[in-house]
């Protein structure tokens, strides 16, 4: 279990800022200080404190999959044997191509994203992906995408009253 | 994509140093102008190659730590509004229309929503079932995370010039 980090309201807002309204300037953290109220080293020294704890992760660049020659991406879930289970996401999350990988609370135990750039290479690392698993192929569901209606990992840290609502 | 473009994303795809003058070294190491590095950037979000640039928050770190997918089954001629409509929560962060296994798995349209507990998440789905119509759906809840990275990156065989990019 993740120790859970205490947060005061200025690191909600910070993090409000650093997540959806990120500056794009030389002096970033002089920019959020503007909007919060406090000056440009304590932003600097709370986020790096920040990401010390964990909880900001890196401050960077979001791609859009397709746009990068990444152009199939599918959802796969295999039933595992308790005993295995570490062992095979093991071998999983080694895979370049698979983005998450987790647990989960079903008959059919362990759920991963796999995206390449195309059908064919697709096809060809599933295949390599089970024979490696040593599971038989009833044991796999490959749920792959067809329409994609929304991508938005983005969280609420304070509440809109608070003036952190999304930028 | 400019050969530059494809260097701004690399070294942006896993974040800025989290110094005084962040773009500053970025800047350096590309042997560009910090000026220079913010024009890419922007022509990039304008292209629709970057989404969003920002923070990349580990949620369960601060307390948001059920991660469930669920998954509804819902008829093919209502996806298109019932994935439209699910996208529209605020709460819903991934949204997706998937392929089916006849017989082993019929449940087609995926969402991932991320809650503090599990009250919150049941006070969500129910809004999302009530509102949509679907009560055929299983809820697929983490339990150990063994992978978490961006789904896109830029990985290396995709280098300058290399028939790999787009």
């Amino acid at each position: 279990m993740t120790p859970i980090v205490e947060l005061d309201r200025t690191d909600r807002l910070l993090l409000q800022h650093l997540q959806d309204a990120f500056p794009l300037t030389r002096k970033p953290w002089w920019a959020i200080g503007e909007k919060l109220g406090i000056p440009e080293e304590e932003v600097l020294g709370r986020v790096q404190r920040l990401a010390r704890e964990g909880v900001v992760r890196s401050i960077g660049t979001v791609v859009e999959a397709q746009r990068v020659g990444l152009n199939a991406s599918t959802l796969v879930a295999l039933r595992v044997p308790e005993s295995r289970l570490l062992e095979v996401a093991g071998m999983i999350r080694e895979h370049p191509g698979v983005s998450h990988c987790y647990e989960r609370d079903h008959a059919f135990n362990l759920w991963f994203t796999l995206s390449m750039p195309d059908e064919t290479s697709m096809a060809r690392e599933i295949r390599r992906l089970l024979a490696r698993s040593r599971l038989p192929s009833e044991e796999m569901l490959n749920l792959p995408v067809l329409r994609r209606f929304k991508v938005d990992v983005r969280y609420r840290f304070a509440d809109r009253e608070d003036g952190g609502g999304r930028a | 994509m400019r050969p530059l473009s494809w260097a701004v994303l690399r070294q942006l795809q896993d974040g800025v140093p989290i110094v005084d003058e962040p773009f500053r070294e970025i800047a350096r190491k590309l042997g560009v102008s910090e000026e220079e590095v913010f024009a890419c950037l922007e022509s990039l979000q304008a292209e629709g190659v970057v989404r969003r640039f920002g923070a990349r928050i580990d949620q369960r770190r601060v307390g948001i730590t059920v991660n469930a997918m669920v998954a509804w089954r819902v008829a093919p001629d209502l996806v298109e509004t019932v994935g439209r409509a699910m996208a529209a929560h605020p709460e819903v962060t991934h949204c997706y229309e998937r392929g089916i296994v006849a017989g082993q798995w019929e449940y087609n349209l995926f969402t991932v929503l991320h809650q503090p507990d599990h009250r919150s998440l049941w006070r969500h789905l129910s809004a999302l079932s009530a509102e949509s119509g679907i009560d055929d759906f299983v809820v697929l809840v983490s339990g150990r995370e063994f992978k978490r990275v961006p789904a896109a990156r830029i990985l290396p065989v995709a280098v300058p010039g290399s028939r790999s990019g787009p």
